[in-house]
């Protein structure tokens, strides 16, 4: 079994497939959403907390701001700012004079500030410290481009350059495994506030191993299940190609069961069914044909053996010898006519012998056919009766002669003298019909079913020699049929013919 | 010996009856299973040819018929030759079946055996103190002396071979030599009975005065 022509291959790698598709769809889904709620957990937090670090970074409104840088100390080098001492010395008002910076430990000045600034700058300045504590930095410029402080450890090779916010306030980016925010504020001056990832990536490395699992989890199981519901969902059909395959090896009496057959798949099981029906009935018949022909011919042989043994065993006189070949040539033409017989019935069957379709009047064929047929006997009177209109139909005028005569020759031999015949011709709708009726005894009962059998003789009390080989009656009605008729026999006051002609698009 | 053939094909009936009657046997023929019947109840045959497939009566029926009175030898001669018909022929009482189209010698070598065993001879060689009667050869000899019989003082011979031991009437004897258009008289039996007796010598055949005729008894 090849499995690109096994539904049950196709259906599984369908069924794969189609898992395989929305597991991925499903799972990459979740694991965007998990990393998208990753990243805006941390965008908020960086948004956050440049908000609270702000006061910090920025001068309150009205003073001048502080300076980071102390004097007698080089400038600010980047490195780890924080050593447990605040970096601001304090901020100036604008209206004072304008002061570089406040030596340290001279803190005196902060009493100009109200006491709200001064705690939100220290809430600001610790938090600022838990910030590089979690490995965040921040890097401040201000409106000239001039780096003014780098806090924590913030990549070495940050540029002003690097963050164009164009017309945007603040863009959020992610650089060599880190978070960013760069704000840009109303004084001009361009906050980047970052947090290294390594601990969301790692966990997004982690879902996106468990998420792999799972799928292939999910995937293995829908291969087995899938493989499963599918080869019992093929089983019936298991069940009848095997039921099939014994009676092709020669169960022929075998059949499907139709009850473990599925709703779906029992019109096909009982399609089949009548299909092995129809063969067996065929193969019966078919069966029987041969051996009642055999068993006809049998006879025939045995005379022509009996026969010419009986003359060679010694020497006859004359008379003998010509007893001897009359019944040797008799025996020879019934088997001639047998053949003939056979010959001509399998060519109707066969469409061997197409018919010679003329449109025409069928009331004058069968009027010299009933005529012809008054031949024969002059002690059995015909009578005809048909419509004064033509009754036209597609018809082979020999054909149909040969069916009538057949008709009237079987009502002839099977009837006593003196016994009448009446055919008639009638035109119904969409048909021309035609019986030939005896007055006779009729066709016993028992033998109506089978009087068109081939080889079956109705009246055994007629020898064979008198009644034919019983071939007549299945050759009308293979021609009938050959015309796309159908012929019917029943007894009323003897036995009655019907023949049933469409009168149009005859066969 | 006397047979029946019942057979409704002419050609055929009157071949197995020429064949039979060159073999020595007075031969009756019925056309159908009646006629076929009347006779076969009516006379006492050695055997009885019948074919199956025949009008007004078949070949079965008559044979049901027939074995209610009589247990004369059947053999069943016909052209429907499956197993089931010989199953069935050799249970409604047939002793046995040849099918059509069939050898004649065949049919002559059934025929003796079927006579054979109803007269309870196992072998074709029958013999009585010197005369020997070899039934397949037809062939008469006494002391290793082969007899020229013709063919009725040999069929007459066999008969009271067949029959070694008891008395043939003259009517029984008479009835299974002639057929049944035979309008020789009785006496003319007695004539061959006679040359018969001369041809052998010794006292082989003897007359039972008012009883018949007998070899050994």
């Amino acid at each position: 079994m090849r499995p690109s022509h096994s539904i049950r291959w196709a259906l599984i790698l369908w069924n794969m497939l189609l898992l395989a598709v929305v597991l991925v769809t499903l799972l990459s889904v979740h694991y965007h959403v998990s990393r998208k709620t990753a990243f805006a957990e941390i965008d908020s937090n960086l948004q956050g907390s440049v908000i609270k670090v702000l006061p910090y970074l920025v001068p309150p409104e009205g003073h001048r701001g502080f300076q980071p840088q102390r004097e007698g100390q080089p400038p600010y080098d980047g490195q780890p700012p924080f050593d447990g001492q605040p970096r601001h010395d304090g901020l100036r008002p604008l209206d004072g004079p304008p002061r570089e910076f406040i030596p340290a430990g001279n803190n005196d000045d902060r009493s100009a500030f109200p006491a709200e600034i001064l705690s939100a700058l220290d809430s600001a300045e610790d938090y600022l410290n838990s910030l590089i504590e979690e490995n965040f930095y921040l890097i401040g410029w201000n409106k000239d481009g001039t780096q003014e402080y780098v806090y924590g450890t913030a990549p070495a090779d940050v540029q002003l350059a690097d963050y164009a916010l164009g017309d945007k306030e603040q863009l959020f980016a992610s650089r060599n495994g880190s978070r960013e925010l760069a704000s840009l504020h109303p004084s001009g001056r361009l906050f980047v506030i970052g947090r290294p990832m390594e601990d969301v990536l790692h966990e997004l490395r982690v879902l996106s191993g468990y998420l792999i699992l799972i799928g292939t989890a999910i995937l293995l199981t829908g291969f087995f299940a899938g493989r499963w519901i599918i080869d019992r969902a093929l089983q019936p059909i298991h069940t009848i190609s095997e039921t099939a395959e014994e009676i092709a090896a020669g169960a022929h009496s075998r059949r499907i069961e139709l009850a473990a057959a599925p709703e779906e798949l029992e019109s096909l099981a009982s399609t089949l069914n009548s299909s092995f029906d129809h063969l067996d009935h065929a193969l019966e018949n078919q069966k029987r044909f041969s051996a009642d022909a055999s068993h006809e011919l049998r006879t025939p042989i045995a005379v022509v053996l009996a026969q010419t043994q009986v003359g060679l065993k010694r020497e006859r006189s004359t008379k003998e010898y010509k007893g001897i070949l009359e019944a040797c040539y008799r025996a020879g033409t019934r088997m001639k006519t047998m053949a003939d017989t056979l010959l001509e019935l399998t060519r109707i069957d066969g469409n061997e012998s197409p018919l010679n379709l003329t449109e025409q009047p069928l009331n004058s064929i069968v009027a010299q056919t009933v005529s012809d047929a008054s031949n024969l006997s002059d002690q059995h009177p015909i009578s005809f009766k048909a419509p004064n209109e033509p009754v036209q139909a597609k018809v082979d005028e020999n054909r149909i002669h040969q069916i009538l005569m057949n008709l009237m020759r079987n009502a002839i031999q099977h009837n006593p003298d003196g016994c009448a015949i009446h055919v008639s011709l009638e035109q119904h709708t969409g048909a021309a019909v035609i019986s030939v009726a005896d007055e006779g005894s009729g066709i016993p009962a028992e033998s109506l079913p089978h009087v068109f059998e081939r080889f079956y003789r109705a009246d055994k009390s007629r020898s064979r020699e008198q009644g034919g080989a019983g071939l007549g009656l299945s050759i009308v009605q293979s021609l009938v049929e050959a015309h796309g008729g159908t012929i019917e026999v029943r007894n009323e006051d003897g036995a009655v013919f019907t023949i049933r002609l469409p009168l149009q698009g005859a066969a | 010996m006397r047979l029946l053939i019942v057979e409704d094909e002419t050609d055929l009936r009157q071949a197995l009856a020429m064949s039979l009657g060159d073999e020595g046997y007075a031969v009756d023929m019925a056309e159908d299973g009646e006629e076929g019947l009347y006779m076969a109840q009516e006379w006492d045959y050695d055997a009885i040819i019948l074919d199956i497939m025949m009008p007004r009566m078949d070949g079965w029926e008559m044979l049901e018929r027939l074995r209610k009175t009589k247990n004369t030898p059947v053999l069943i001669l016909t052209a429907r030759g499956a197993v089931d018909d010989r199953v069935r022929g050799l249970d409604l009482g047939s002793d046995d079946f040849l099918v059509k189209p069939f050898d004649t010698d065949e049919l002559h070598a059934r025929l003796r055996a079927l006579i054979r065993r109803a007269a309870g001879k196992t072998t074709t060689q029958l013999s009585y103190e010197g005369l020997a009667v070899d039934t397949a050869k037809k062939s008469v000899s006494v002391n290793g002396e082969p007899v020229r019989l013709t063919a009725l003082e040999y069929s007459m011979v066999q008969y009271l071979m067949m029959h070694c031991g008891s008395v043939v009437s003259r009517t029984e004897l008479y009835e299974h030599l002639f057929n049944e258009d035979d309008d020789s008289l009785s006496n003319v039996l007695d004539v061959h009975v006679c040359n018969a007796r001369r041809k052998l010598g010794g006292e082989y055949i003897k007359t039972r005065r008012g009883l018949g005729y007998t070899i050994g008894a």
